[in-house]
């Protein structure tokens, strides 16, 4: 087996214990760049990110390619924006490719061009790149391994984004029942000061927050926190 | 506790045909990940295997088996909720997505239990019983959405809900429900999935069952499923907190501990108890001067 074998999976079993450790996404993505940089022995790993069409890059190229050369989002390979996948991209000889501006400066920083394989099922947000010096031969192993360290983190970056949905789905729930109950809790609190039912305190709510030009939840809040008091109507 | 608004008939067949796309798609996906799974299978057979490379083609194949897992898990999620959409019948909005979860869990009933400053504040219940035993949870201040928040997914089964939640258990026990799962939404103990009756009867099985529904649930937009204005939210007894807090001087989060311990203490349900103080018939107050 070729050491690199052995390093990339190595680095598979500590990337999954990073994963384990509940970073958030761009210390895992860092994380990644840098454990493929050493398995790999390869000069620039990069891992970015895409939000709202734009491309981020949140992980360093390593040691030779600058931040000039990375910051290229224009000139992203077409299906990558399009799609958003995750994208393996590695180096292969004797092919060309047109990322034009990109692969230009990258060439001339003494990298040669890179082609790239769509993986993972759905639209993830992310791509791992790998930069290699001409001449780099892959075995098939390390290949498998590198598709696998992209998937993980293919299923990494879902997990988040279900994650964070989920988060954002019950924190709108929890808004919508916070304003509810502290307007329950006024109508109460305003039923017992002017001895009235609670229908009618609430009717009180309404026509203090319409005369005030305020909402019935910030009347609600001031009157079971800040003490306000409705006026006698 | 009733869910007011019956399902409108409108875009009723366009969402059946959405959802059963989505469905097959999710097939698709786990078929996709089984078959990659079934390529690192046979990685796994390779001569001269170095146990590293072996652990990592083991690796694969765990996650691409995880991934086939969940996508069929969601596919039916999405084809139980098609199913609701195409059968025209009168589910309630809210009682929607506990209902295709319970039929994809093959439990017999399931909750989502949101919280503000407790658990249980507003409940989606898939049926009247889950819902009822939501209502006790919330009543007694203590139950499996309330632990699960704080100690991550759990199961209890027969005496051991009497064990964990006594007032819980009594309360629950006119439901004739076996045993409770529940697993934490939302994080920040924000909210919670509890599912009545499994049909695995063991802690690892029930666990897991649960564990895959959630995760199903995760991939979901749910959003859409849920109508925020019609989530029952236990008015009366805000109310009576309001009240009880200006009588008392005290904050609400104060006057809501009072008038559950009163609850508790005189046996008298909840939202009866607050009811009455709502409406005058009870002297709140008074009574705790």
């Amino acid at each position: 087996m070729a050491q690199t074998d052995v390093a990339l999976s190595e680095a598979l079993l500590g990337f999954a214990q990073t994963l384990s450790t509940g970073q958030d996404v761009p210390e895992v993505l860092r994380d990644l760049a840098g454990k493929l940089a050493n398995a790999l022995d390869i000069d620039g790993p990069g891992v970015c990110l895409l939000e709202n069409g734009a491309v981020h890059t949140v992980s360093g190229l390593g040691k030779v390619i600058p931040l000039a050369a990375r910051d290229r989002a224009a000139d992203r390979p077409p299906e990558l924006t399009r799609s958003g996948r995750l994208v393996l991209i590695r180096r292969t000889d004797g092919e060309t490719f047109d990322w034009s501006a990109c692969a230009a400066r990258i060439a001339a920083l003494g990298f040669e061009p890179v082609d790239s394989v769509p993986i993972g099922e759905d639209a993830t947000p992310a791509a791992i790149e790998l930069y290699t010096r001409p001449g780099r031969e892959w075995t098939a192993a390390e290949l498998v391994v590198v598709h696998l360290f992209a998937e993980v983190a293919t299923s990494y970056l879902q997990h988040a984004t279900e994650l964070e949905r989920e988060r954002r789905t019950v924190e709108q729930l929890q808004r919508a029942l916070t304003t509810r109950i502290v307007i329950e809790q006024a109508k109460g609190m305003i039923a017992a000061q002017r001895d009235v039912t609670v229908d009618r305190a609430f009717v009180l709510l309404r026509k203090h927050a319409n005369d005030h030009n305020a909402s019935l939840h910030s009347v609600a809040e001031a009157v079971v926190h800040l003490g306000l008091r409705l006026g006698p109507r | 506790m009733t869910v007011r608004e019956p399902v409108d008939d409108v875009g009723r067949e366009d969402r059946a045909v959405r959802y059963r796309d989505q469905a097959a798609r999710e097939h698709e996906r786990a078929e996709r990940a089984a078959a990659r799974s079934d390529q690192f299978d046979r990685l796994l057979w390779a001569d001269e295997l170095s146990p590293r490379l072996r652990t990592a083609y083991l690796s694969g194949r765990h996650l691409h088996r995880r991934a086939a897992g969940r996508h069929r898990a969601l596919a039916d999620l999405y084809r139980a909720l098609a199913d609701h959409f195409a059968a025209r019948c009168g589910n309630a909005t809210n009682r929607l997505l506990p209902t295709a979860i319970a039929v994809v869990s093959r439990a017999r009933g399931a909750a989502i239990s949101i919280s503000v400053h407790q658990p249980g504040e507003a409940v989606l219940g898939s049926d009247d019983d889950s819902q009822a035993a939501q209502d006790v949870e919330f009543c007694v201040g203590e139950g499996p959405a309330h632990d699960c928040v704080v100690s991550g997914a759990l199961h209890a089964a027969g005496p051991e809900v009497y064990d964990r939640w006594p007032m819980y258990a009594r309360g629950i026990e006119h439901l004739g429900i076996r045993s409770v799962t529940a697993v934490p939404l939302g994080g920040n103990r924000a909210a919670s999935l509890v599912l009545y009756d499994l049909p695995e009867a063991d802690l690892e099985g029930a666990l897991c069952a649960a564990l895959a529904v959630r995760d199903a649930l995760r991939q979901m937009e749910w959003a859409p499923l849920v109508t925020p204005a019609d989530v029952p939210s236990r008015a009366a007894v805000h109310q009576a907190t309001g009240r009880i807090a200006h009588e008392l001087h005290c904050d609400p989060p104060a006057a809501a501990a009072q008038l559950r311990a009163r609850a508790f203490a005189e046996d008298v349900d909840l939202d009866e108890m607050s009811r009455e103080i709502v409406t005058g018939a009870r002297d709140f107050a008074d009574a705790a001067r």
